[in-house]
């Protein structure tokens, strides 16, 4: 992986007038509600019942918190000042310009509502492919905005973008790191997105329990057993 | 400690207190509910140190030392020096930041104790040589760069034949685990932040960022180079996090789990190291 915020393992590719890509069809693009009480086992329950499709909009509700307590995403307008900083960093010369995609009109006016006043462009999903064969083309690169560290629900248009084989791509993430997304990366990014949504490694740690309890049972036992003894020595000794 | 490094850390802290949010202590009344709601939190996230005869009984043993000079290093909002000062100690304790220091200040005379609250480094402690029967720190001296120096000095502070209690980050834990495995792997940020900083970034909460210093121990540091000039040294894992963390660690099965069985991954697993020692007599 090409890194280049905080730390930098390459050089960062050159763009003076880059497009900032933000997309209204993140789960994250809502302000994230304060999460307050309950626990992620109660979000995997929700997570259970909206597979299960009893009642999908309360379950989808949990889900949904389930996801923001995993992913800690920032609200949009802290993700774009993140951005920021670091493309002023990275990028000192970039003047960048700012566009926010999505399905939904009333979304993406949600989005740029949460947004500090500088200009931002929207453009309809339906309008995308050729927008980025067209317009994208006038700048020498990309910066995808995450909300939070996997941009769970950028798939799509991160395929639309690496088809743009001569643009570079780069991603800011929602804790501020920045890397180029490569075929290689965003593969990655696809098992880690599945891995986050399905909460894998909840599961895995819940079937690890069942693993890790009878050697520290074990453990116990002996650090007991070795403790009665040497005690039985000195009462002996005594 | 480089000066850059104490000004971060001193700032952060200043900064971000350890005081749940809660800003104004203008009147005695809202002070006062200030005070109770807070340590009404730190009671409850450490309740298996509670007995009925008082708080962290279960660590401090308040009745020796009922009327010697006892030290907090790090004493943020003051609840550890409250119960001390209310079971008799001549209680002492000092904080980096000036805004723990008001905060405990303020708190002591709303309680009416006696008790000297100062500004301190806790690599410079403001005492001389052997000042202390009993000296503790809770959660404190991983946050800065040099913990070494700060225990020489707390050595140094405390009399030939008193006792530490000191409360550090334990590395080896289920939270240190499952947080790598999470922010770590899962999200990469391993990828991006060397273990210094990973450890400064999530320790304290996985929502904060900028905290420059946290630095987790684990037990055969603590014992074979950390404390290596005291006596007596005695180490415990608390894991008094654990009723939070394990619905969280095991979600589907976490909530479930017996005390029985929480307690046993506390013995092994807990996230705070408690390490007591003894300074030889000369």
């Amino acid at each position: 992986m090409k890194i280049f915020a905080p730390s930098r393992n390459a050089a960062p590719p050159i763009m003076e007038k880059p497009l900032v890509v933000m997309y209204a069809d993140s789960p994250f693009a809502r302000p994230p509600e304060p999460l307050q009480g309950g626990s992620s086992a109660s979000y995997v329950r929700g997570m259970l019942g909206r597979i299960a499709r009893g009642k999908p909009s309360a379950a989808g509700g949990l889900y949904h918190r389930m996801l923001q307590y995993l992913a800690h995403p920032k609200p949009y307008r802290e993700a774009m000042a993140t951005a920021d900083g670091v493309l002023a960093q990275v990028l000192p010369d970039a003047r960048a310009e700012y566009v926010v995609v999505g399905k939904d009109e009333t979304r993406i006016a949600q989005l740029i509502g949460q947004l500090p006043s500088t200009s931002v462009r929207s453009v309809a999903w339906r309008d995308w492919g050729a927008f980025a064969a067209g317009p994208a083309r006038d700048h020498d690169g990309v910066v995808l905005v995450y909300p939070d560290p996997l941009g769970l629900g950028f798939s799509r248009l991160e395929r639309t973008l690496l088809k743009l084989k001569s643009t570079p791509v780069v991603v800011v993430n929602g804790r501020g790191r920045s890397f180029l997304l490569e075929r290689g990366v965003h593969r990655q990014m696809l098992f880690r997105r599945a891995m986050e949504r399905t909460y894998a490694l909840g599961f895995v740690l819940d079937l690890s329990f069942f693993f890790v309890t009878p050697v520290l049972a074990t453990l116990f036992g002996l650090r007991k057993a070795r403790a009665l003894v040497v005690q039985s020595g000195h009462s002996r000794d005594d | 400690m480089t000066t850059d490094a104490t000004v971060a850390v001193k700032e952060w802290w200043t900064a971000n207190p350890m005081d749940y949010g809660a800003d104004v202590l203008e009147s005695d009344e809202r002070a006062r509910a200030f005070f109770e709601d807070v340590d009404e939190r730190f009671y409850r996230m450490n309740h298996p140190l509670h007995t009925d005869e008082g708080k962290f009984d279960r660590l401090f043993p308040y009745d020796r030392y009922e009327g010697l000079p006892v030290l907090e290093v790090g004493c943020g909002l003051g609840t550890m020096a409250m119960n001390w000062a209310r079971q008799g100690a001549n209680l002492h304790a000092v904080d980096l930041t000036p805004q723990a220091v008001a905060l405990s200040t303020r708190r002591f005379q709303l309680h009416g104790l006696p008790g000297q609250i100062s500004c301190g480094d806790a690599r410079r402690l403001p005492f001389g040589d052997d000042s202390f029967d009993y000296v503790y720190s809770w959660g404190v001296l991983h946050h800065g760069p040099e913990i070494q120096q700060s225990l020489d000095e707390i050595y140094r502070v405390l009399r030939p034949g008193g006792e530490i209690g000191v409360m550090l980050y334990n590395r080896r834990s289920l939270r240190q685990l499952y947080i790598t495995l999470l922010e770590g792997i899962l999200h990469c940020e391993r990828k991006f932040l060397t273990p210094l900083e990973f450890n400064s970034r999530y320790a304290d909460g996985a929502t904060e960022e900028g905290n420059p210093y946290t630095w987790p121990v684990t037990v055969p540091e603590c014992k074979n180079k950390l404390f290596r000039r005291f006596e007596h040294i005695r180490t415990r894992l608390l894991g008094t996090e654990l009723d939070d963390n394990f619905p969280v660690v095991f979600p589907m099965i976490g909530s479930l789990a017996p005390r029985a069985i929480k307690k046993l991954y506390a013995r092994y697993l807990g996230w705070s190291i408690w390490i007591t020692a003894r300074k030889g007599v000369k």
